[in-house]
């Protein structure tokens, strides 16, 4: 049943992505694949969708605090060893991205 | 009372399959019937933008916000946990206590509907984190950018009327809610959101216990069968799937009410920097801002028409006095015509007829003025830990042609 659903459901994303006019907008929800992913959809993905990562990026202190927070709040688990793989792999992969001036962001051209 | 099961999480599990699966399975049958060729992926909503699946949190396309009265397919989704199943609005109790209640209370919807005024009222919903994606350096959650807003007919009984009923103590301090919703992990034990406001602010003439939106019912993501509406303040303090009511004798301090979550520094800070706990305060009423709806960002514009603009205008416990309007990075700024609300707590209409000088590239900046003096800064105002009360002024580019 799960993963007839979850069948349906990326065919459902699929058509919406491929759809130019979608009304529903739908991200990646695919984590990059780099050393430790394993561990990150292990650990991180069992509660929540990847999109939360995926949207975020952050410095190597805000992803500690972010785990930290998980740990406090809402019930992970101590990551031993692990821990310092998952920090490499999103530092790496959803780092902090600075935006090189004072003007705010050009806007997107979509038309 | 029809007890709500704690859901394991297989349960969880189970039950998120079905309502994608269902929700993907329906669009089929659904796209041709709405004549669009816009697949709904949630049933009963679309011109959402997913930021996330699980928990789902979804926001509206800025230029589908033209409505005066937001429509329940383009309100935003702001979810924490995992919305109720199998909710039966004829067995919904809501529990009135709390330590500051005189006589607690135990209500059905039919007893709001039966014993306190039936009011409708416009109210604004804007999620403390709208426009955190302009956060720089950034920040954790999800990243909303401008449509986690809206300002749907809501319709209910006055938080006051019910309270009154119940009896305040003279101590009560704060007003907090409790939801059916449950916990990402699965875990029974924790609540997944309870926050609230301050006593003054629940009887207020704009906080209500809602059981409808629009022409209908709640939508099941916003909180159907029944939710707390706090107009101008953040979207949080605005309980869904809402089954109690506690009225506390100190600041409340359930579940997202300290730590980092829904707070703002006391003082300002440089950006990037780490504040402690205890150097954060509650976020208060949400502070004046503006949504240009039309024209939509990138639109061709011939340079012998005036172009009309139309947008909407809100501020949490206060009201917008005028919108200014600039087609020249703000050196210079032309009055747009604006509404009085439809009520108080309700978002405000301004348009204007623009004209250009010249074939070019434009952006249309728009900013607010509140009766406390207050305008929308044209740059990314107080850079908070958590990426709170972004309100700079909405920007849509024009290509004059």
């Amino acid at each position: 049943m799960w993963f007839r659903c979850r069948l349906a459901l990326t065919l459902a994303l699929a058509l919406v992505a491929c759809n130019a006019v979608a009304a529903q907008v739908v991200p990646n929800n695919e984590l990059q694949v780099g050393a430790g992913d394993h561990l990150v959809r292990a650990h991180c993905l069992v509660c929540h969708s990847a999109q939360l990562i995926v949207q975020s990026s952050l410095t190597r202190t805000q992803w500690l605090d972010t785990i930290r927070y998980m740990q406090r709040k809402h019930n992970l688990w101590p990551l031993g060893d692990q821990e310092t793989v998952i920090l490499d792999y999103l530092e790496a992969n959803y780092g902090a991205r600075y935006q090189s001036s004072g003007r705010r962001k050009n806007l997107p051209y979509y038309r | 009372m029809k007890e709500l099961e704690t859901l394991s999480r297989r349960r969880f599990l189970q039950n998120g399959s079905v309502f994608f699966g269902a929700s993907a399975l329906a669009m089929f049958a659904s796209a041709e019937s709405a004549g669009l060729n816009e697949p709904p992926l949630i049933a009963g909503k679309s011109g959402l933008r997913i930021l996330n699946d699980r928990p789902l949190n979804a926001e509206a396309l800025p230029h589908l916000l033209v409505d005066a009265v937001t429509p329940t397919r383009h309100m935003f989704i702001r979810n924490n946990g995992v919305p109720p199943v199998g909710v039966d609005p004829s067995g919904w109790r809501l529990n009135i206590g709390g330590e500051s209640i005189i006589r607690p209370l135990r209500l059905s919807i039919k007893d709001l509907r039966s014993r306190y005024q039936n009011v409708s009222l416009q109210l604004t919903l804007e999620c403390g984190g709208n426009g955190r994606a302009e956060f720089d350096p950034s920040v954790p959650g999800n990243q909303w950018t401008l449509g986690a807003v809206g300002c749907p007919l809501w319709h209910g009984v006055r938080v006051r009327d019910v309270l009154e009923d119940a009896g305040l103590k003279n101590d009560a301090v704060y007003l907090a809610f409790h939801g059916a919703d449950t916990h990402l992990s699965g875990d029974p034990e924790k609540e997944v959101i309870s926050r609230g406001v301050p006593i003054e602010k629940a009887m207020a003439d704009d906080a209500l216990i809602a059981w409808g939106m629009n022409d209908g019912d709640l939508h099941p993501m916003n909180g159907h069968p029944l939710r707390l509406v706090v107009a101008g303040w953040p979207a949080s303090a605005s309980g869904k799937w809402l089954t109690g009511l506690s009225v506390r004798n100190q600041v409340h301090d359930g579940a997202k009410m300290g730590g980092q979550s829904y707070r703002v520094p006391k003082n300002p800070v440089a950006p990037g920097s780490v504040v402690d706990d205890s150097s954060m305060k509650i976020i208060g009423a949400m502070p004046v801002k503006s949504l240009l709806s039309v024209p939509q960002t990138g639109v061709r514009h011939d340079r012998g028409q005036q172009l009309k603009v139309s947008g909407h205008a809100w501020v949490g416990d206060a009201q917008v006095v005028s919108v200014d309007l600039s087609t020249d990075f703000g050196q210079t700024w032309q009055r747009a015509s604006l509404q009085v609300p439809a009520n108080v707590g309700a978002w405000q209409q301004f348009s204007a007829a623009l004209v250009f000088p010249a074939v070019g590239y434009y952006e249309i900046w728009s900013r607010a003025t509140d009766s406390n003096g207050l305008s929308q800064p044209m740059v990314l105002p107080g850079w908070n830990p958590k990426g709170y009360l972004n309100n700079a002024c909405h920007r849509v580019a024009v290509h004059v042609v």
